[in-house]
């Protein structure tokens, strides 16, 4: 291990972080883990249109659920089930018993018969219990009759609708007295009530029915079209004695597999400023060549690489904290560091020079941040500690616009990210600025930045190929968007619910959400699918 | 019905480690009190009908280990002799009105099969279901090589 790796452990171990950290994605609403963790007999709705992910979700309950799991399905022709959801063949799942939902041709006028030969067979005085029972639809009867009574099981019951319409449906032609729907339903919840069973009815019409007051949960999913991507959103609209953290998830089908994605906890969330920005990068592949690593696998597989000569556009809107953003800057910016690359800084207003120097100080030794990282400053320096005031490219505004001075501070910043690395392997230099710090500097230079002269400046950061640059800008910035026709890479960050989605503009990605890392990872995108 | 495990690994099948119930039953009304009153009382079944018989679509006898069949009629009595030999002999209790004759009964019990005069208490039924499906469960769990004390899943 590398003294910059060892440090980068160090930093995870400080901070707390475990292989087993409870903020990896997680499976499932932590609201809904509880509720199904609870004793005693309960029942809960998942709502949603076709295709919305209502069965990955009750699936993805049975997993975590540890008793006895009875699916009540349609999808049992042809394995229709282990067909659409392949992950339930693996190794490691868990066994599920399937009853098939689709009920036989004139199953209500059937249970009305055998209510009617009920003496046939049994005495008088013990029918009550049957005679109820009876009406409920077979796939029902066969899954009550799955559950030892003894031990906790889930039943989910995929689609209720389908089922319970179709038993209605196939009618009963001149019987009086036939249970309707709600009927139904109420001996649905009576009877699987007796145990300790958590039901699980999945329906897809719209509107609330009886049963969303009957039964003790209720949850939609959903998903949407978004500029052509897809977002799917669970929504908690009921939870009986729970308090809800949560009331809405994002959540991915990624791999036919229920996943939902947490409140991102760190950046403006984090009570922890002062240790700086996050979780340091992955340790650079074998081989990578000569581009810019992310310090990101997940961002290497989403977006690509970080090629030099050219610029990557960070594009956030204005509810996306820029502490969130550093969250994918800083691992790169590590990375080149920990490489012998140079990284030049221009920071957006705002953002103080000694929080960005404390972090990268934890990873690198000064000596190396001395050497590798210079931060274009236009404030007073005189408060700053020395070995911060060494890595400054300060620009004085009182000075300016006095154009030898402003050129000499331009050549300088060029020089430094044009050289070559010092690292043992070449490695691009990287540069990370953004319109409004650049805006600044320029001003605070005498001049001014245009959309019309700006994506010639910052073109000349990468000119020579040496180096790869990131502009981070706000949506509706003119001088940011200037800048869109010559990245190669084009990013946009959105914020919602607490999560912040990030998706490419160039070239076209789906959204992906980003979520805390762990050991290994300076962060996670999890793909919205 | 078909009641199905979805195994890990891939494998999709009725849990036939375990003793399992089948009904053989060609009185519609009946049969459906039959399988009310074997699931009300948390017995699973397996396999309705035969496969020769159509009576009703559902997963064929064989590898049943209890067949519970209704018999009215020498009709009734015929269907179940061939919903018996095709699950491959399995123990068998027939339930059977009190109007069948002696002879119909006797038939039936020198084959091994249990009476259940009919109408009965739903716990007497019950009881005598459990009992047979105990001993066949402790058969299986001595053929395994396990101990007495084995879950009985049907």
């Amino acid at each position: 291990m590398s003294a910059v790796s060892s440090k980068i452990a160090d930093v995870v171990r400080d901070r707390g972080v475990s292989a087993h950290s409870e903020n990896v994605p997680r499976l499932i609403p932590s609201e809904l883990d509880a509720f199904c963790r609870r004793s005693g007999p309960q029942s809960l709705l998942i709502r949603g249109p076709p295709g919305a992910g209502k069965t990955s979700l009750a699936l993805a309950l049975l997993e975590s659920f540890s008793g006895t799991r009875i699916m009540v399905s349609t999808r049992v022709v042809d394995h229709q089930l282990e067909r659409d959801f392949p992950w339930l063949r693996h190794e490691d799942a868990v066994p599920i018993q399937i009853v098939n939902a689709q009920t036989t041709p004139h199953a209500l006028a059937r249970a009305a018969e055998a209510i009617d030969s009920l003496t046939r067979v049994v005495e008088e005085d013990s029918t009550e219990d049957m005679k109820s029972f009876l009406w409920l639809p077979g796939p029902v009867q066969e899954a009550y009759a799955s559950i030892d009574p003894s031990q906790p099981a889930m039943v989910v019951i995929d689609s209720w609708d389908a089922l319970v319409e179709a038993f209605i449906a196939s009618g009963a032609p001149g019987r009086p007295n036939i249970p309707n729907r709600e009927d139904i339903e109420r001996l649905l919840l009576s009877y699987l009530s007796r145990s300790e069973v958590t039901l699980v009815l999945i329906v897809e019409r719209a509107g609330s029915s009886q049963l969303d007051y009957l039964v003790n949960a209720v949850v939609t999913v959903q998903s949407d079209l978004s500029g052509g991507r897809l977002e799917r959103t669970l929504a908690i609209i009921k939870l009986r004695g729970l308090r809800v953290e949560t009331p809405t998830y994002p959540f991915t089908l990624e791999g036919a597999r229920f996943r939902s994605i947490g409140r991102f906890r760190r950046g403006s969330d984090s009570d922890d400023h002062s240790a700086g920005p996050y979780l340091p990068a992955e340790p650079t592949p074998q081989g990578w060549g000569f581009k810019v690593w992310p310090g990101s696998s997940d961002f290497d597989a989403a977006f690509g690489s970080l090629l030099p000569g050219a610029t990557t556009l960070i594009e956030m809107d204005p509810e996306v904290p820029l502490e969130v953003v550093h969250v994918i800057i800083d691992p790169p910016v590590a990375a080149t560091l920990a490489q012998g690359g140079r990284v030049l800084l221009t920071p957006a207003p705002g953002t103080t020079a000694a929080t960005a120097y404390r972090y990268y100080r934890r990873l690198v030794p000064a000596s190396v941040l001395e050497a590798q990282l210079r931060m274009v400053w236009t404030h007073d320096p005189e408060k700053l500690p020395s070995d911060i005031k060494r890595i400054l490219i300060q620009v004085d505004a009182s000075t300016a616009p006095e154009k030898p001075v402003h050129r000499q501070i331009v050549r300088e910043a060029l020089d430094f990210i044009d050289a070559a690395g010092s690292g043992s392997s070449a490695v691009p230099n990287l540069r990370v600025g953004s319109s409004t710090g650049d805006h600044h500097v320029a001003s605070a230079l005498g001049s001014v930045l245009v959309p019309e002269n700006y994506p010639d400046i910052a073109s000349g950061y990468v000119a020579n190929q040496q180096s790869h640059q990131i502009i981070v800008g706000w949506t509706g910035d003119l001088l940011f968007h200037s800048l869109s026709d010559a990245a190669a890479l084009h990013l946009q960050f959105r914020a919602r619910n607490g999560r912040y989605f990030i998706n490419g503009l160039r070239p076209y990605t789906p959204y992906y959400v980003i979520s805390e890392g762990d050991a290994t990872h300076p962060y996670r995108l999890t793909r919205m699918v | 019905m078909v009641s199905s495990t979805l195994h890990p690994g891939g494998r999709s099948s009725r849990p036939r480690d375990s003793v399992s119930v089948g009904v053989a039953v060609r009185d519609e009304a009946v049969r459906g009190v039959v399988l009310g009153l074997l699931r009300l009382h948390r017995v699973p079944v397996l396999g309705v009908g035969t496969k020769s018989s159509r009576v009703e679509v559902g997963a064929p006898t064989r590898g049943t280990s209890l067949l519970v069949g209704y018999i009215a009629s020498p009709e009734d009595a015929e269907y179940f002799d061939t919903t018996l030999r095709e699950a491959g002999e399995p123990a068998a209790i027939a339930l059977v009105p009190r109007e069948v004759s002696r002879p119909v009964i006797e038939r039936l019990e020198k084959r091994g099969t249990e009476i259940l005069r009919l109408p009965t208490a739903a716990e007497t039924f019950a009881q005598v279901v459990r009992s047979r499906l105990a001993i066949l469960a402790g058969s299986v769990a001595e053929g395994a090589g396990g101990s007495s004390g084995k879950k009985v899943e049907t």
